[in-house]
């Protein structure tokens, strides 16, 4: 099995995204940095799929995956996916579920409408996970609505991509959760964080307190093929802090 | 291997520990749940040691450690002794560092020195001292290999023999650490451990009855008694409803799970 490949999250150097300009110059800063793959949560409206794929392909980034609500598949299908295919994404994860989800703690019917996109979007040849956060990790009936999601959906047509830190903030263990859904998450949010001022306090991976020694050999025997790294919050250092998250995992052998 | 005793932390229960009437109808209460042993903390110092000890004692309930804190040590160490000989309790745990140990890297070096030197003088006297955290530990000082949490820092700095582990399970989870994996480090270097689960609740971190939230137990407890724990200790410093009724249901859940 090939080692997991190193990729980025770009929402963490979102303020370096805001113009056409500063895009091509932010995704030439990721290439020096060493990141050769990126994930896609928003680009600036005024660059099309076309240029933001050449930009990439410029600068050796591959365009893995992207972060699209379900919403946007339920309006535009075609456009959506064919946004995803000339960015050369093979992958789509959903960020965060549609509100009435939340509202309503119907994880089990989410599931269901998540196995019918994740059918239609296999069929187009890209494959469908969900990333969670925190609140999922709430009891709806027998089950937290995350292990309800997965269990009643199908596992061909929807995948984990489990965001570590937010599993961590919902009290599971990584480490069993890697291993519950090896086989099923081609990709994996690598997030940690420390304890500053009594207080949450979001770091670059290697930084925190996440248990990386375990969780990176549970990930790799789970088959994951991208460790995406993000940080929600990187207090005003962007480039910095997602470097320091490349040279950590670097320095434990990966690319 | 012998099996772990189920044990409760009286914090958990503290404000029907307010006075004697009161303490002995609650320590009643364990007792006719299953609990055969206690924790002192939270209880009223208005309740005399010897009232606290004969209390338990109708009740069958032995008391396995206190949280006895290092000012009240340094204030009159032989009468802490005395109340912990009083109690026939093998345990103290620090229930928190004091927030001038909290400063930066040397003093939070001090501590585990001072904390150390607390235990050595409590183990001629019989007494194991144990340090239970919080998730403000969890604070990391130096960079890259180097780096190291206060609560690593606390065991790295100490002597093993003489300052042990009480860690508290929801508290590591909160400051972004693995439970098992602390239960693990600290093998044979911890005779008790507080049990306290994790649940989301409208979209927030509360704490829950242990078996009732998301903490790993299958993982946590079994590291637990491979590492030498003796007695797990249940507490929730926050209950949704009446204490009792989470205690029962904390005590129900281990107990169903075969390990004690």
């Amino acid at each position: 099995m090939s080692k997991p490949i190193i990729a980025l999250q770009i929402y963490s150097i979102r303020e370096h995204l805001k113009t056409k300009e500063d895009f091509a110059a932010s995704m030439k800063r990721l290439a020096e940095i060493g990141y050769t793959a990126i994930e896609i949560a928003g680009v600036p409206g005024e660059i099309s799929p076309e240029e933001v794929r050449r930009i990439c392909d410029e600068c050796g980034l591959k365009i893995i995956s992207a972060h699209i609500v379900m919403d946007a598949f339920d309006a535009d299908f075609a456009g959506t996916v064919n946004k995803l295919k000339t960015w050369g994404a093979e992958l789509v994860a959903m960020p965060v579920p549609p509100a009435w989800v939340r509202e309503s703690g119907d994880y089990a019917k989410y599931a269901e409408k998540s196995t019918e996109l994740g059918k239609k979007l296999s069929a187009e040849g890209i494959t469908l996970s969900y990333h969670n956060h925190s609140f999922e990790f709430q009891k709806y009936g027998e089950r937290i609505g995350l292990k309800t999601l997965y269990k009643e959906s199908d596992p061909a047509y929807l995948k984990a991509q489990l965001d570590v830190c937010w599993v961590q903030r919902g009290g599971g263990s990584v480490v069993a959760y890697v291993k519950k859904y090896a086989g099923r998450m081609p990709t994996i949010h690598f997030k940690d964080h420390t304890i500053v001022n009594n207080d949450f306090y979001m770091t670059p991976v290697g930084d925190g307190n996440l248990d990386w020694k375990r969780i990176i050999k549970a990930a790799q025997k789970a088959g994951v093929k991208y460790f995406i790294v993000e940080q929600d919050d990187t207090h005003g250092d962007a480039f910095g802090q997602v470097a320091r998250s490349y040279e950590f995992l670097k320095n434990r052998g990966f690319k | 291997m012998d099996k772990p005793f189920i044990s409760i932390n009286c914090y958990t229960i503290r404000e029907h520990c307010q006075n004697t009437h009161d303490f002995a109808e609650s320590m009643r209460k364990l007792a006719q749940i299953g609990y055969r042993s206690v924790q002192i903390s939270g209880v009223s110092a208005s309740i005399a040691p010897l009232e606290i000890k004969s209390i338990c004692d109708a009740n069958h309930l032995s008391i396995c450690a206190a949280h006895i804190g290092m000012s009240n040590f340094q204030a009159d160490y032989q009468a802490e002794v005395a109340k912990l000989h009083l109690w026939q309790c093998p345990v103290n745990a620090l229930p928190v560092a004091p927030e001038g140990c909290r400063v930066n890297e040397s003093t939070w070096i001090q501590f585990a020195k001072d904390a150390s030197a607390l235990g050595e003088r409590l183990a001629a006297d019989g007494i194991t001292l144990c340090y239970h955290n919080h998730s403000f530990e969890f604070v990391r000082f130096g960079s890259g290999a180097a780096s190291r949490s206060a609560l690593d820092i606390i065991y790295d700095e100490s002597d093993p023999r003489y300052l042990q582990g009480e860690i508290d399970t929801y508290w590591i989870q909160h400051g972004g650490a693995s439970p098992t994996a602390w239960v693990k480090k600290l093998a044979g270097r911890q005779p008790v451990i507080h049990l306290k689960d994790m649940v989301i609740r409208n979209g927030q971190q509360t704490m829950a009855e242990v078996g009732e939230g998301n903490l790993d137990w299958a993982s946590i407890i079994p590291a637990a008694m491979d590492g030498g724990v003796k007695g797990l200790i249940v507490e929730q410093d926050v209950c949704p409803g009446d204490p009792f009724e989470s205690a029962r249901i904390s005590y129900n859940n281990i107990a169903s799970w075969g390990f004690a």
